[in-house]
């Protein structure tokens, strides 16, 4: 006899890093987030933000240290088309209330993606 | 008269330690992790983008069908999957291929590396008329058979933010 089972999928999430496009002037901005989230203290996961002076224009958490390799991929990719001056990453060890100094930038060239030479961190570059 | 017991697994992990994970109960969620885990929305670490330019993938998925139990029967055969009229979702589409051997899922994300390696055909073009074809056998004994099915999402710009429809699998077989 002929049978059928059925699998479900789909449902999947998806969200928007719309840096680039929407805020084309967005500038340096050395002020740094206060950490957040606090409901996830206590847990091994990191908050990245960019941020400019309109505000936080890109944050996500990630659980552990090799994903933000990851992330700044996506940024990378995101930022292309828009970019104009340095971007500063800042991330946080949520639990331990560490800022971690992680921070790259990106020169006045607006046609180019984000280098990861100017990545830089107490882990060493990128 | 008990029927078989037929199911997807989930397999995640490198190739030769992969873990297989029951689909029986459980719906199979694109994430931007290797895992079977469904994430809650909202709160997902690990969601897709809808990208500015380009496109973002998910990882794959690695499924392969389970016959946990023969029930009564002698044999399973002539597994085909198919999706059965969905239509996804704008700047959604799943990539779908066959592989004999499993392989470490491919990572997804902006670059082509991490997208499912041709040949590869588009999943909801598959229909009941037109099906996937995992193996003809007959499968006499209660074990993973067949190929291994492999999906991954792809999310356009043109994608809206939120959850994704959900869309049914379909998965065919012959029992004797």
């Amino acid at each position: 006899m002929r049978l059928e089972w059925h699998l479900t999928f789909g449902e999947s999430e998806i969200f928007s890093v719309t840096i680039g496009e929407n805020y084309p002037d967005f500038h340096y901005v050395s002020s740094r987030l206060p950490l957040q989230a606090a409901t996830l203290i206590d847990l091994d996961i990191f908050h990245l933000s960019a941020e400019t002076d309109d505000g936080i224009l890109y944050t996500t958490l990630f659980p552990e240290l090799t994903a933000l390799h990851k992330v700044i991929r996506r940024i990378e990719q995101d930022f292309s088309s828009g970019i104009t001056h340095i971007i500063p990453i800042v991330v946080y060890r949520l639990g331990k209330k560490k800022k971690l100094n992680y921070c790259f930038g990106y020169p006045d060239e607006p046609t180019k993606t984000l280098d990861r030479r100017f990545f830089r961190s107490e882990y060493g570059d990128d | 008269m008990a029927l078989a017991t037929v199911y997807f697994q989930e397999f995640n992990g490198e190739a030769g330690v992969e873990v297989p994970t029951s689909k029986q109960a459980s719906p199979l969620q694109f994430t931007a992790i290797d895992s079977p885990d469904v994430e809650e929305v909202e709160t997902a670490a690990h969601a897709l983008v809808s990208p500015n330019a380009g496109v973002f993938r998910s990882y794959e998925k690695w499924l392969r069908v389970c016959v946990e139990s023969l029930g009564d029967s002698t044999s399973i055969s002539n597994l085909e999957v198919f999706v059965n009229g969905d239509t996804p979702n704008d700047g959604i589409s799943v990539w779908v291929k066959t592989a004999e051997v499993y392989a470490t899922p491919k990572v997804g994300g902006y670059a082509s590396a991490g997208a499912m390696t041709a040949p590869k055909t588009n999943l909801f073009a598959t229909s009941s008329d037109d099906p996937i074809s995992l193996g003809a056998g007959p499968f006499e004994a209660a074990e993973d058979v067949g190929l291994y099915l492999v999906v991954q999402m792809e999310v356009l710009p043109s994608a809206g933010i939120g959850l994704t429809s959900s869309y049914s699998l379909v998965l065919r077989y012959d029992e004797e």
